[in-house]
Formats: structure tokens, C-alpha cells, sequence
């Protein structure tokens, strides 16, 4: 009940949000870009899982980026014909300092020749996707959730999009359940494996395709999905924000403190990174000592307590 | 030793002898062969004179007169199986007709552990003639080698005056002694002798089982001293009672019959093999690797040796952990657990030990004398080697004495194992087993171990099937004396588990009427008594007015429920019908029924379930987790139901039952990492940092994906034990991990401001 009341506030939202797309044309924007397609369910329960995914990651882009650059086509809006005329727009709009990441919610099929999303009125193809983005000058990043998603890996081998896909092939015709994982993930604590509030494409990714491995080995069924990430820098690309007054807070005051915090995290990434050259006890000694460091630094950003 | 692939041959052989070189003796045949070259041969062969039987069937090859049929025989006798079975062909193709010849070609695919061709031999010639008496002997020792109680149907029809009849008789007999009914076995042992006699064969065989007939009735003669005046190197004198010894779980009195068999005929592979799979059961792993190799080397195809040496293989991806109980009464423990598994497992194991020598001790007046071991395997198959040598095993876990092995969580679905209850199953026959020296009949130690599982397991619960239920209603229970049989020899599909069901109500039974009853039992049983004799002796009744009172207890304990079946299954049927219809008042309502008809019925389609789901769907929340606490109270083990009942309890803030429930979910599931971590913050919560840092490490050893809360949940811990060494180490864990990590730097700035530890 309550996912079907958040997602009819959400298609209000985005109904207004695709007609002041459409009526006033948005100039330039080096800042990221979402869209996100829910396909066609095909039956109530996937209707409904799909929905919520949908409310869940266009909740998730919202708090990374302004709501009015989160675009939600359901229902009517995803027809092939709305999905081409958005993605124009966009590679009209955007340029190469932006980031766009399309997310697709849904079933795929694939025939052995040609993948498939299904989308009310007729699918677009993994061709004419693939033939869409590449007219976008920005950084893209693709999440195809749909089943036999892997089967446009090949259409993208020589792009520079960044995908994530729910299965290694087109023959991984089944539903998937990686949507539902990595819809999961974006406001997942678990999922946030460096703690900094904030849910990265890296971090997503493989909160999903071990939530799905274990699926299968905890039902003791074969793995009818294997997702594939394609490309790197989606470690890059923040999806979610778990505390979004901590990100405003950081993103907006860069005082002395939060250098000095930026300095410490680099060191210990330094210090991770050249371990074996230290004695194990000399490198411990050093983690604790930046740990503290960064730990006390942390307190008194916290406390708004400057030196 | 490569028995790896060997396997896999003998799995795939179909229609074609794969044997090179099988050691399995070519028995005496008692005129399944009919030439008398041949049985010259095999008269020198069972004296034991060896060389010259050889030279004697060298002679039959040599001889261009020879039938195929003998050269098929002088071949097998010569080892040479592959060229047997190609004069069995060629005698065959001669004269299709000889049925004879077809029946012994059959006994040469038995011998070569290729039972399904040997078994598709014998009943085309039993096509062709329903009475050849060697080929239902054939069919019916195939059968008893499997326990199957069909054997006996193909030994009645085996005409009396023939040949056949002998080793039908022996067959009988041995049948018998696997029953346990002795008496009945040393009638057709005379009757086997008798006819032997007569026709004058060996006495071996007949005296191999009056040696087992003596042994399980405890009386003594000189069997094996006339068996060696005929034969100096029969080992079979040995190894066929020790098989009793085996049935009857007395392990190490086998192995000490199987070793005079191997050192009386070093040659004598079933010996080696069988030496080697009770050593094991005996945890004699190097000794038992040893006759294991010496059986694979006589006899390369045969599964059960190939099978269990790649189980010894499979042990160094195992870990063996040593622990002493803190209580120094209790002995220690060893656990053979999988590389993957143990630092999971480990922990459980370790206390449900020890909990249960401290409650089986008491109940049966015995402490044990000796370590006891416990494996568990993931890989089902591995432990159905382990237990029987072969995949294939319907069971879940077994005793042998100080040792258990049984099928870890992982072997099977959750939601149908609870791996404690099994384990507490396996520690009870322990006790059965030893405090007796082995001697307890299988049903008292089954039924005690049922009986455990129900009333002091971890667990508790008298969980049985409805399907179970209608056949005892139905009449199908056994008189205790008989219980038995329904283990070694079921006469139909449920009856192992109706069994079971039985012989721990009949142990409930009695511990409700008879104080100190089950104890007292043990005792008659460690003295050698029959049931008949305990029971007399023990309860003072006699097996009729024993069976008649524990007809009434059923009756009384389950009468209601027997009347009401019909009704049941109907509004069984109906509440599905309402489930799928998602009708959720009327669900609750025929729910309500089900439970007042089998309250304690808590299997995975059990109405408390049907019953909590209605409630919640209906947001009934309150009533939906006073349904589920009541299905865990009765001993309800569904994981995903139980993970919902500890959540709603931890919301009302029932922590310490939330802590219980997620216990009870362990010992179904301990692999779910998030219930360990929550049930981990439960025991902070109740200021039990012990056993939280317990739950912490074993989400640890989960791999948990997410690292930096993993350890900093363990610093916690330890910070709350006052450790802050540790704490801090396990802080530094999570900030390496996750140096931004605020709770994790808020509690190393606290750990690092206090005295270390």
C-alpha cells in the first residue's frame, strides 16, 4: 500500500517534471542527469516490483542530484517514441562535463539476433539505444536490469559507457532479481562498504550481484542470472546519498577542517596502498596514528568546532 | 591411487563387463555349475589349496574339448573376468536356451559390482523358466544385499529339492540373523547343512553363519575350527560374523573379526574394504586409508572402496578443532568440520555437546569413557560414504558409537533440516550405544534419540507427520519385539519413519509411566537382555500388555486427531484454496480449526503459518506474532517465519525472546550473517558482550559484504567485555576499511582515551 502511494506521488512529480522538460528547454548543465524507464511488468507481481524499484532509485537519484535532472518514464511516458524524444533532448542538452545515468527496469528479451526492451507499444532495441546514447556527449553510465540485458554488450564494445547488466548473455532469458537488489542497494547501509554516506555505481553494483549469488545458493537453484559491470569509473559516480544533510553540509562549507580531513584520507589511502613497504608493526602503528587524527578531525566537524 | 576416475566408469557401465580384475570369490556354487572339470577345480580352490586349483583351472583352458561355459568359469576363476564373460557370450550365443549358463553369467556381472545388468540377467531367465532356482537365488542375494525385504519373495519360490535350495536356505538364514531372529536362522542353517551333506559340499558357509548365529545369540561352539580343518584360509569364518557385528553397530568388535579375516587370507578384498570403512567409523583414519588402498588394488571398479578413499581425499579440505568442555567431568570433543563452514558451525556444535552430555548423563546414569568426534559434511553424498560407502542415503546423520557424522546445514534446503536437532539426535545414541557396549536394539536407540529430539533437544517439539499419523491410525505400528524390522527391512514405503515416530513415543511413553524407566531399560540392554526380557524385567509386563498400554497412551495422545482426519484434510485443502484466494478471514477461520485438531503440528505447511500470514495481511500485527510464538513454542523451525517473529519481538521490545528465537533460527540456519549480527546488538543490548562477540565472529566468518560493520560490531564487544587491546584492533579493521567510518572513530577516540587492557 504504501509503495503504491509513493509511486502515484512520484507520477505526479514526474508528469510535471517531463512537461517542464518539454516546455522550457534547459541550457547546459555540467551537473548529473537521470533516467530512469520502468518497462513493461507483464503480470501484477512484477508490475509491482518494478514500480517499487523505480520509486526507490528515482527517491535515491533525487538526493544526489536536482530533482527537476530525475526523469521517470512509466506507463505511457516509456513508449519507445517518448524514450527516443527524451534522449534527444538530452544529447542536445548535455555536455561532455555531464554525467547521465540511465537506468532500465524491466524485462528483456532477446531472439539471438536482436535484445529487446519491452516497453508499452513497441520495444526499442538494443541498437537503437545504443545508436541514441552515443549521440549524448556526456559521461554515460547504462544500468540495464532487464533479463537477457547482456546481450547488448556487444553493441557498446567500442563506447565508453559504463554499463552494469543482469545477465552475461542474451541467453539469460529469466526475470532477473538484480533490479530488485540494486534498487535495494541505494539506500542500504550494508551497501555502503567505505562508510562515507554515500552509495557509489561500484558499490551498488556489487551489493546487488552478491545479494543475487546468494539467492541462488541459499535456494540451492542454479544461477539463472550473472551480472557483468563493463567499463571502469563507475566507483566514481555517486547514486545515492544515505544522509543528505551531512552532504549538503560537506559540499557546501570547505573549511580548513575538512582539507585537512580530505589530506588524512589520502594519506591512509597512501599508506594502504604502499603496506608492503613497511613492517606490519610500523604500518599499524601508522594507520592508528591517521586514524586518530581523522577521528578527532571528524569530531570537531561535527561538534562545528574550528581551531 | 587414481579411484577418481574409476568411478565414473563404474557408473557408466551398461551391458558390458568393465572389470578387469575383481577379487570377489566365486562362492561355492552348490551345482549352479554343471562340468566336472570345473568342479575338480573348485573342490581344490575351497580346501584353500590354492596353486593347485589354479594349475587345475589353467588345465581347463588348455583343453580344446572344453564347453564355454567352463572356459567362462575357469577364466573367472582365474581372475581373468573380461575373457569370462566373453565365453559366457560365446557359450550363450551356442545355446540361447541354456539358462544355466545365463544364470551364472549373471552371477558374474554380481560379483563384478554390476548389479542392475546382473539383476536384468536373472529375470530373463526367470522369464523363460519363473522357478531356475540359481537365478532367484541370484535375484534374491542382490535384493538382501540391499535390505530389501522383496528378497524373501523370490527365495519361496525356489523349488525345494533342487540345488539352489541350499543357498536359498543360506540366503534365508542370513536374513534371519540381520533380523536378529536367531532361532528362525538356525533352522534353515540345519536344514542348508542337511542338504549339503547330502550332496556333499563344503560346509564353509553353513559354518560362516553359525559362527554369526553364536555370536548374536551368545553362545559358542567350534565353528571355526571345523571351518579351517576343511579350508586353513577361509577368512570368510570371520568376516561373515563380523558383518553381524556391524548391522548390530558393534564396530570394533567387527574390526578385530575383519583383521583375523585379512590376516587368515590377505587376499580377501570385501574384508579389506570392510576393515577399512569401520576403522573409520572408529576414527582410525590412517589404518583405515591403508585396507582401503589394499581392497582398490584387488579390486579397482569396486564403488564403495573408490567412493570412500575419494572421501578421505575430500578430508584436507576439512578442519579438525580440538575442544575441552570446561567442565572437566564432560570429555573432550573433536569436530571434522568443512574449511568453509567451521568458524560457523564450530561454536553451536561445541555447546550443544556439551549441554547434552550434562542432560543425557543425567537421564541414562552414564558418562561417557571416551573423546567423541563429530563430522558434518556439506556435500550429502560425502556423508552417505561416510555412512554406507555409497550416495544414496535417505538419512540425515549417524552414530558409530563415539563418533557422528552427519549432513551439515548446507547439505540440504532449510527449510527442511534442522541441523541441532539432528546433532542432539546423533550425541543421544551415544549414550545408547555405549552405555550398553552396543548391545541396545535399534529401535530403543532410536526412539531415545526421537525422544530426546522432542523433549530436551534444542528444539523441543513432538513433531510428526500427518502422513506418519494416518499410518498409525491405519494399523501399521509394529509390536515392540518386531520394531526392529521396521528399520532393517521395511515391508513398505514410510515405514523407517513410522518407526522412528513409534519407537520415541514408546521411549515417551515409558519415561511417563515408569520412572527412571529408560534408564533402567539401558540397563537390562547393557546386561544383554532381549526387549522382551527388558521389558519384563524392567516394567514388569509382558510384550502383550506392554503393546496394549501403549496402544492407549496413542490412543489417548492422538485418538482426536484420528477421528478427525477426513476433516482435516479437507479443511487442509480449503484453507490453500482461501491462501491462493487470498481470502484472509476466512483463512484465519479454517486455521483456527486445523490448530484445534493437531495443536502441535508445526511441519512447513503447518496452519499457524497460514494463520500468522492471514493476521498480518489483515494488519493484525499483535495477533500475527502471538501466532508465530505459539508455532515456536510447539518447536516450529520455518526460518523465514522465525527471522520475522525475532524482528517483531525486538520491536516490541522483547529482546531477550528476540535472543531465543534467533537461537532456535541458528540451529536451522546459521548462514544467514544478518541474524547473527542482529541477535549480536541483541546481546549488547542485554549486556551480554560474551555471547554477542560470539554472534559478531561467526558474521564474520560469513564474509559479510559489509567489512567495516562487521568489525567494528567485534570491537564493540570487546570494548564491552573491557578488552579495548582487541576492541582497538578490530576498530582499526573497520576504519581501514572505511576510515570515515563515524561510529567506528567515535568508539576508537573512546577505546584510545582508556588504559589498555
Amino acid at each position: 500500500m504504501a509503495t503504491a502511494q509513493a509511486l502515484e506521488g512520484h507520477l505526479v512529480l514526474r508528469a510535471s517534471i517531463v512537461f517542464l522538460f518539454f516546455a522550457n528547454p534547459i541550457v547546459a548543465l555540467a551537473e548529473m542527469h537521470v533516467v530512469i524507464v520502468k518497462g513493461l511488468g507483464g503480470s501484477e507481481t512484477y508490475e509491482s516490483q518494478f514500480t517499487e524499484q523505480v520509486v526507490a532509485i528515482t527517491t535515491a537519484s533525487r538526493s544526489v542530484t536536482d530533482s527537476e535532472h530525475v526523469t521517470t518514464l512509466v506507463e505511457n511516458q516509456a513508449r519507445k517514441e517518448h524514450i527516443v524524444e527524451h534522449l534527444n533532448v538530452l544529447a542536445e542538452q548535455l555536455d561532455s562535463s555531464d554525467q547521465l545515468v540511465i537506468y532500465l527496469i524491466g524485462h528483456g528479451s532477446y531472439d539471438g539476433y536482436e535484445y529487446k526492451f519491452n516497453v508499452p507499444g513497441p520495444d526499442i532495441t538494443g541498437e537503437q539505444l545504443h545508436a541514441l546514447l552515443q549521440e549524448i556527449p556526456a559521461t554515460k553510465f547504462l544500468v540495464n536490469t532487464s533479463s537477457a540485458s547482456g546481450a547488448i554488450e556487444r553493441l557498446f564494445e567500442s563506447d565508453d559507457t559504463t554499463m552494469v547488466l543482469a545477465t552475461r548473455s542474451g541467453v539469460e532469458r529469466h526475470a532477473t532479481r538484480f533490479g530488485q537488489f540494486f534498487a535495494e542497494s541505494l539506500s542500504s547501509e550494508n551497501a555502503d562498504i567505505d562508510k562515507n554516506r554515500r552509495i557509489s555505481g561500484q558499490e551498488a553494483f556489487s551489493f546487488a550481484d552478491r545479494q543475487v549469488k546468494q539467492y541462488f545458493e541459499q535456494n540451492n537453484s542454479l544461477a539463472t542470472e550473472h551480472a557483468v559491470l563493463r567499463a571502469k569509473g563507475f566507483e566514481s559516480v555517486t547514486l545515492s546519498m544515505l544522509d543528505q544533510t551531512q552532504a549538503a553540509a560537506s559540499s557546501s562549507v570547505r573549511s580548513a577542517l575538512e582539507q585537512q580531513k580530505d589530506s588524512l584520507n589520502k594519506d591512509i589511502e597512501s599508506l594502504k596502498t604502499n603496506r608492503s613497504s613497511y613492517d606490519e608493526s610500523e604500518y599499524q602503528r601508522l594507520l592508528l596514528q591517521k586514524l586518530i587524527e581523522l577521528a578527532r578531525v571528524e569530531e570537531k566537524i561535527e561538534q562545528g568546532v574550528t581551531e | 591411487m587414481s579411484w577418481h576416475n574409476s568411478f565414473v566408469c563404474v557408473l557408466v557401465a551398461v551391458g558390458t563387463l568393465l572389470v578387469a580384475q575383481p577379487t570377489y570369490p566365486r562362492s561355492i556354487h552348490y551345482g549352479a555349475v554343471n562340468n566336472d572339470q570345473v568342479e575338480a577345480c573348485d573342490r581344490l580352490s575351497w580346501k584353500g589349496k590354492r596353486a593347485e586349483a589354479m594349475n587345475c583351472y589353467q588345465d581347463v583352458l588348455a583343453d580344446r574339448s572344453a564347453p564355454n561355459s567352463a572356459l567362462a568359469e575357469a577364466s573367472w576363476a582365474l581372475k581373468d573376468v573380461q575373457r569370462a564373460n566373453d565365453y559366457f557370450r560365446s557359450a550363450l550365443k551356442d545355446n540361447p536356451g541354456d539358462l544355466d549358463v545365463k544364470a551364472r553369467w549373471g552371477d558374474l556381472f554380481s560379483s563384478t559390482h554390476q548389479d542392475a545388468e546382473a539383476m536384468a540377467i536373472y529375470q530373463e531367465v526367470l522369464q523363460q523358466k519363473p522357478n531356475h532356482g540359481f537365478a532367484l537365488v541370484g535375484a534374491a542375494r542382490l535384493l538382501a544385499s540391499g535390505f530389501e525385504s522383496s528378497a524373501t519373495d523370490f527365495l519361496a519360490k525356489v523349488p525345494e529339492r533342487e540345488g539352489a535350495a541350499i543357498p536359498a536356505a543360506l540366503i534365508t538364514a542370513w536374513i534371519n540373523l540381520e533380523n536378529g531372529d536367531v532361532g528362525s536362522a538356525k533352522r534353515e542353517l540345519n536344514k542348508a547343512e542337511a542338504m549339503a551333506t547330502d550332496g556333499e559340499w563344503p560346509l564353509l558357509d553353513v559354518y560362516a553363519l553359525r559362527a554369526a548365529a553364536d555370536l548374536l545369540g551368545n553362545t559358542r561352539a567350534d565353528w571355526t575350527e571345523k571351518a579351517l580343518e576343511i579350508n586353513p584360509r577361509f577368512g570368510e569364518i570371520y568376516s561373515v560374523p563380523a558383518h553381524f557385528y556391524v548391522i548390530t553397530r558393534r564396530y570394533r568388535e567387527a574390526i578385530a573379526l575383519y583383521q583375523k579375516a585379512v590376516k587368515l587370507d590377505p587376499n580377501l578384498t570385501v574384508a579389506h574394504r570392510e576393515l577399512g570403512i569401520n576403522l573409520l567409523r572408529d576414527n582410525r583414519v590412517s589404518e583405515a586409508r591403508y585396507h582401503l588402498e589394499l581392497a582398490y588394488t584387488q579390486d579397482p571398479f569396486s564403488p564403495i572402496s573408490v567412493n570412500t578413499l575419494r572421501l578421505l581425499d575430500s578430508f584436507k579440505h576439512f578442519d579438525t578443532i580440538g575442544y575441552q568442555p570446561e567442565d572437566p567431568t564432560l570429555v573432550p570433543m573433536t569436530l571434522r568440520l568443512h574449511e568453509d563452514e567451521s568458524a560457523v558451525l564450530s561454536p553451536y556444535t561445541k555447546e550443544l555437546a556439551e549441554q547434552a552430555m550434562l542432560v543425557f548423563r543425567e537421564r541414562y546414569g552414564f558418562r561417557l569413557k571416551e573423546p567423541i568426534v563429530i563430522e558434518m559434511y556439506p556435500d550429502h553424498a560425502d556423508f552417505a560414504v561416510r555412512t554406507a560407502g555409497m550416495p544414496g542415503l535417505g538419512i540425515l546423520g549417524a552414530a558409530f558409537g563415539y563418533l557422528v557424522a552427519m549432513d551439515s546445514p548446507s547439505a540440504r534446503p532449510v527449510e527442511q533440516f534442522q541441523w541441532g536437532t539432528t546433532l542432539w539426535h546423533e550425541l543421544a545414541h551415544i549414550y545408547t550405544l555405549e552405555a550398553t557396549n552396543h548391545l541396545v536394539p535399534r529401535w530403543f536407540s532410536e526412539g531415545a534419540s526421537v525422544f530426546e529430539e522432542w523433549r530436551s533437544g534444542p528444539n523441543p517439539g513432538v513433531r510428526i507427520s500427518m502422513s506418519v499419523l494416518q499410518a498409525i491410525k491405519d494399523g501399521k505400528m509394529l509390536s515392540v519385539a518386531e520394531l526392529d524390522e521396521g528399520f532393517i527391512r521395511p515391508t513398505y514405503p514410510q515405514q523407517v519413519i513410522v518407526s522412528y515416530m513409534q519407537a520415541g513415543l514408546i521411549c515417551d511413553f515409558i519415561n511417563q509411566n515408569y520412572p527412571d524407566g529408560l534408564k533402567n531399560m539401558l540397563k537390562a540392554f547393557a546386561e544383554g537382555q532381549s526387549t522382551e526380557n527388558a521389558i519384563t524385567q524392567v516394567l514388569d509386563l509382558s510384550i502383550s500388555a506392554f503393546d496394549k498400554q501403549f496402544n492407549e497412551y496413542v490412543e489417548q495422545n492422538f485418538g482426536a486427531v484420528f477421528e478427525q482426519f477426513e476433516h482435516w484434510h479437507d479443511a487442509k485443502k480449503a484453507m490453500t484454496e482461501l491462501l491462493a484466494k487470498q481470502d484472509w478471514e476466512a483463512v484465519q477461520t479454517k486455521a483456527r480449526e486445523l490448530i484445534a485438531i493437531t495443536p502441535n503440528y508445526v511441519e512447513p505447511d503447518s496452519p499457524y503459518l497460514a494463520l500468522s500470514l492471514a493476521q498480518s495481511s489483515l494488519e493484525q500485527s499483535d495477533e500475527a506474532l502471538e501466532t508465530l510464538l505459539e508455532y515456536w513454542r510447539k518447536g516450529g523451525y520455518h526460518p523465514s517465519s522465525l527471522m520475522r517473529l525475532a524482528k517483531a519481538l525486538e520491536e516490541r521490545g522483547d529482546k531477550n525472546q528476540a535472543i531465543n528465537v534467533l537461537n532456535t533460527l541458528h540451529l536451522v540456519d546459521p548462514f544467514d550473517e544478518s541474524s547473527h549480527a542482529m541477535l549480536g546488538e541483541l546481546y549488547l543490548d542485554v549486556a551480554e558482550p560474551v555471547q554477542a562477540l560470539r554472534e559478531f565472529q561467526v558474521a564474520m566468518a560469513l564474509s559479510p559484504h559489509d567489512q567495516a560493520t562487521a568489525h567494528y560490531r567485534v570491537g564493540q564487544a570487546y570494548f564491552k567485555m573491557g578488552d579495548t587491546e582487541r576492541a582497538q584492533s578490530a576498530l582499526i579493521k573497520a576504519l581501514e576499511v572505511a576510515p570515515n567510518f563515524r561510529p567506528a572513530q567515535k568508539l576508537l577516540l573512546k577505546v584510545v582515551s582508556q588504559p589498555t587492557s
